[in-house]
């Protein structure tokens, strides 16, 4: 199986530049994803790889091999598409079999490679039904099905899971996964689920706005994110303006431009430049006002109160802003009580701040 | 009708009445004993319809009318079907301006079009009667398919195409085995509607009709300018008569609802 490359692409709608410079390396059967809200170019990649899509400049290579220039129809990538886009005229054996008639492969290998598919996808029983008779989540089998029996080098996923419902969307995100793990395909993904998306990848790239802000592993972009946008993407909610001041106690010693001290574990590198300092609105401890003088203590009066259901979340105003803070469903606190906002070391991610 | 208003009831009454009643009389003079067009007939016969053969000129031109819409149509949809396919699925530069141009020949009064043709291709080019005719009729009908084409693409994802491309389907296969299975019955009702729109037409044909090659409604018309009997009527019949029967039979073998999707 092989490995997908992207070399500095740049590509554009008219005059609207999407993607500038992007690089992607996509090891060998490898599952990776590419999140991030509409309109980052998550899509005009996946279309500059699947050929749909010419890149202004840029290489999109296949096992060393140059494939920007090829025709879509000669790449032999599997595309699955949102709206799932079968064939409305023909039925659910004819729909799997298109690709395999295009390369004319004989009558009797179809008929078994197309059966055997749709025994693996769970369709057997409805191979002779029109595909507009389906509900929403056979037709997305089907599609999987007729992407995955012409043995793709390349299996192209374009938020393949958004027209179905909550329930079904879980299903088939396991049911993917499955069906690329059994077949090893080399697999790009693109959603703007961070849920789904960080269930089945084996690693994640975050985009914003044609370029990418992270590419990772999804328990590393979830613990440590690379940038702001990605903090905030994978939902910290609280950020501090720091300053370094040096290691002690083998943690990093930070202030905030109203004094208040933090501090940070030595395993992460300090950027360059300005600091912010990262924190999840569940990572802070919330407590009755008392100060002990340790670091990344703050003083705050709670401000607001909404309840989250297996718990309440507060917005503390304090000296650095308001912060989002997570609070145990037992004796709330009220609006306007003073408390004490405890930020523990291990749970403070330090960023560059562009 | 389900136990209705009557005052919607009578309206309808009178849509229908205003409707069909034209047709009633025509058709009742069809079958009039006497030599002009009365109604209600004072006796009965089917001499008109015998009449209708023994005016040669009336069969003489339903087969030009008939080559004409025939041919015509095809030609329309030849150019039309490539042409709303180009117009909805690329960015050609100034589509408006296309879309606007496939048009015009609905806007421009059909007597300015048939005129400007038989001076610029009959008088000048040189063009037999016949072809120029032709040219004529596919431009009439050509909006019509292109509109009804469009639509019919309107409705049919582009991500469809792109699934069989990404199967190994080239582009141009894509269109034959794809896109042109699902916008057939646009294409069927492109072709009724250019046909009948065609086999209609009396302004560009008046212009563009010469000396042994006219059209039925041109014949029909200078018919009754020297005739006042029911022989035209009659012919309305028969081709009243056609046009149900041909209706039945699409709806037969391909169902009316068939258009309607």
């Amino acid at each position: 199986m092989p490995t997908l490359e992207l070399r500095k692409i740049c590509a554009s709608y008219g005059d609207n530049r999407i993607l500038t410079d992007l690089d992607l390396e996509v090891a060998d059967g490898d599952f990776v994803s590419l999140l991030g809200e509409s309109g980052c170019g998550k899509t005009t990649t996946l279309r500059v790889v699947a050929g749909f899509l010419r890149a202004d400049s840029g290489g999109v290579l296949l096992d060393g091999e140059d494939y920007t220039r090829r025709p879509p129809n000669r790449r032999g990538f599997g595309y699955v598409f949102q709206s799932y886009a079968l064939f409305p005229h023909l039925n659910v054996f004819d729909n799997v079999a298109f690709g395999l008639r295009q390369r004319k492969v004989a009558r009797e290998e179809v008929r078994r490679r197309v059966d055997e598919m749709l025994e693996v996808v769970g369709l057997a029983a409805l191979r002779d039904r029109l595909s507009k008779s389906l509900s929403g989540g056979q037709k997305q089998r089907v599609a999987l099905a007729r992407a995955l029996v012409i043995k793709p080098d390349l299996l192209l996923f374009d938020e393949p899971l958004s027209n179905l419902d909550a329930k079904l969307r879980v299903k088939m995100r396991v049911e993917i996964r499955r069906l690329q793990q059994e077949f090893k395909i080399t697999t790009l993904y693109v959603t703007h689920d961070q849920e789904e998306c960080f269930s089945i990848s084996d690693k994640v790239t975050v985009m914003n706005d044609g370029v990418i802000e992270q590419f990772d592993r999804p328990e590393h972009i979830f613990s440590q994110p690379a940038s702001p946008f990605v903090a905030r993407f994978v939902g910290f909610e609280n950020f501090f303006q720091l300053r370094h001041q040096g290691m002690s106690d083998g943690r990093h010693q930070l202030v905030a431009a109203d004094g208040t001290k933090f501090e940070a574990p030595d395993r992460q590198t300090i950027p360059g430049g300005r600091l912010l300092g990262a924190v999840r609105p569940e990572a802070i401890a919330l407590g009755p006002a008392a100060r002990t003088g340790q670091a990344g203590e703050i003083a705050g009066s709670i401000a607001f109160r909404t309840y989250l259901g297996r718990g309440y979340q507060y917005i503390v105003q304090t000296a650095l802003g308001d912060l989002t803070v997570n609070g145990e469903d037992q004796q709330p606190f009220a609006t306007g009580d003073t408390v004490t906002l405890r930020v523990p070391p291990d749970r403070m991610v330090l960023l560059g701040d562009a | 009708m389900k136990r209705g208003n009557p005052a919607l009831a009578a309206y309808v009454t009178l849509v229908y009445f205003f409707l069909l009643g034209p047709l009633f009389i025509v058709a009742a003079a069809a079958f009039s004993g006497s030599n002009f067009l009365e109604f209600p007939p004072s006796s009965l016969s089917l001499k008109w319809f015998a009449n209708i053969l023994a005016v040669s000129a009336f069969l003489e031109t339903f087969i030009v009318s008939l080559q004409i819409a025939v041919l015509g149509t095809f030609l329309s949809l030849v150019i039309g079907v490539p042409a709303a396919y180009a117009l909805s699925r690329s960015a050609v530069p100034g589509r408006g301006v296309l879309q606007a141009i496939f048009v015009s020949p609905v806007i421009v009064p059909g007597v300015v079009l048939g005129f400007s043709l038989l001076r610029f291709y009959n008088v000048q080019g040189g063009v037999p009667v016949f072809q120029t005719l032709l040219i004529g009729h596919t431009l009439i009908v050509l909006p019509y398919s292109i509109r009804v084409i469009s639509s019919s693409l309107a409705n049919f994802e582009p991500a469809i195409e792109e699934a069989a491309i990404s199967l190994g389907c080239p582009r141009w296969r894509t269109f034959f085995v794809v896109v042109l299975p699902n916008i057939r019955a646009g294409v069927m009702a492109a072709f009724i509607l250019a046909f009948i729109t065609s086999m209609n037409n009396v302004p560009v044909s008046v212009f563009l009709t010469g000396p042994g090659v006219s059209t039925l409604p041109i014949q029909m018309l200078s018919y009754v300018e020297n005739f006042f009997d029911p022989t035209i009527a009659s012919l309305s019949v028969v081709l009243i008569a056609t046009t149900a029967g041909f209706m039945f039979l699409i709806e037969r073998t391909l169902g009316l609802s068939y258009f309607a999707r």
